[in-house]
């Protein structure tokens, strides 16, 4: 076969080694083979005794109720374990070891009960603040009416004279006027000073129309100007003023 | 012109009486709050002392001052529960007082007006 020629050639430059190799049916098997093999097996087997099933592992029983209690069994067996404390976990993490046997998922007492009205109680907090907006709406409106009041109120004042002289009325009535005058006359200087102001007869006229003392009266009916003692007189003697006024 | 005569005299009564108060205010030492309580009593008491001096001209001189002390009795726990005692008897010596100082300016006036004629001689 030229064509087998061919790729024999080839092999021979690729692997002198495969192509000097002898072409032989590498799958051949011994005549008979398989006409024993199921036999041949079966005696492999019982023969190996690691894997034989023998009578004894036959006659070793399951326990009865081996099954049913198995689950418990091994809940038990973990339960009696005693769980040594790893010193590794009591040294590096000291603050996991006193928590390990605490139930951290704990809730306080009553609190799946009260939790409802807690629910309902932080609602109507809610509500609080809904009530907080309208107030502010109050204020708006508080502001708006102050705002109206002073505008017509300066209407008023501005364009009505007799309201303007009813408020002085009123004033009058709460304070009296000459005793708002007489605030000016902070200490005796400024009153000294306001009585500068007065005219001599104005003096005179009040303190006759006043005169309730019987020395002070034949003392202002009396008074004339020319009369009194001099400046210097009264200076030298502070009881200048009394001796005129016996003298009168 | 009468009228506003009469208004020109009333101004300046209310002028003295201005006066008057901030005398007796600052003799007594009156609080704000006290002045509050204090003037609207002796405004009455003052009243009546004017009643008084009104229908003083054809009464007996000893009945008028009785009349006088009647008032100023008739006027005296009201004057002791605002100011107190001690400074209801101040009050009647800061009426003399206040008189006595517009009489001192009146004399100061005189005085003044006499000296420039001293000189001229």
């Amino acid at each position: 076969m030229d064509h087998s020629i061919e790729i024999l050639l080839e092999l021979k430059q690729i692997s002198p080694f495969l192509s000097e190799m002898k072409k032989v049916n590498v799958f051949s098997v011994p005549p008979g083979y398989f006409t024993n093999l199921d036999q041949q097996i079966l005696e492999n087997t019982l023969t190996h005794s690691t894997l034989s099933l023998t009578s004894e592992t036959h006659n070793r029983d399951v326990p009865a109720g081996y099954f049913e209690n198995l689950a418990g069994n091994i809940l038990e067996k973990i339960k009696k374990l005693q769980v040594t404390e790893p010193d590794e976990l009591i040294e590096q993490y000291p603050l996991l070891y006193s928590l390990r046997k605490e139930n951290i998922f704990t809730v306080p007492e009553n609190y799946f009960e009260k939790l409802p009205e807690e629910v309902l109680g932080a609602l109507n907090q809610g509500k609080v603040r809904t009530i907080g907006k309208t107030r502010s709406l109050w204020n708006y409106a508080v502001a708006a009416t102050v705002t109206g009041l002073i505008a017509i109120s300066s209407l008023l004042v501005t364009n009505t004279s007799s309201d303007n002289a009813a408020q002085n009325g009123m004033a009058k009535n709460t304070v009296p006027e000459y005793i708002q005058d007489s605030y000016q006359y902070k200490n005796e200087e400024a009153i000294n000073e306001g009585i500068k102001e007065l005219s001599s007869d104005d003096i005179i006229k009040y303190l006759e129309a006043t005169a309730n003392d019987t020395d002070n009266e034949a003392f202002a009916s009396g008074v004339t100007e020319k009369g009194l003692p001099d400046q210097e007189e009264y200076l030298k003697n502070e009881k200048t003023l009394d001796t005129y006024l016996n003298q009168n | 012109m009468g009228a506003k005569a009469q208004e020109d005299e009333a101004r300046k009564a209310e002028k003295i009486q201005a006066l008057k108060i901030a005398f007796i205010t600052q003799k007594l030492e009156l609080t704000s709050d006290e002045a509050q309580k204090f003037w609207p009593v002796y405004s009455q008491y003052e009243n009546d002392m004017k009643q008084l001096l009104l229908d003083k001209k054809n009464a007996d001189v000893i009945d008028s001052d009785e009349g006088l002390l009647n008032i100023r009795k008739k006027y005296r726990p009201e004057f002791i529960k605002v100011i107190g005692q001690p400074r209801m008897n101040k009050l009647f010596n800061a009426e003399k007082e206040f008189r006595g100082v517009l009489l001192r300016h009146l004399q100061n006036r005189a005085d003044n007006q006499q000296r420039p004629m001293f000189r001229r001689k």
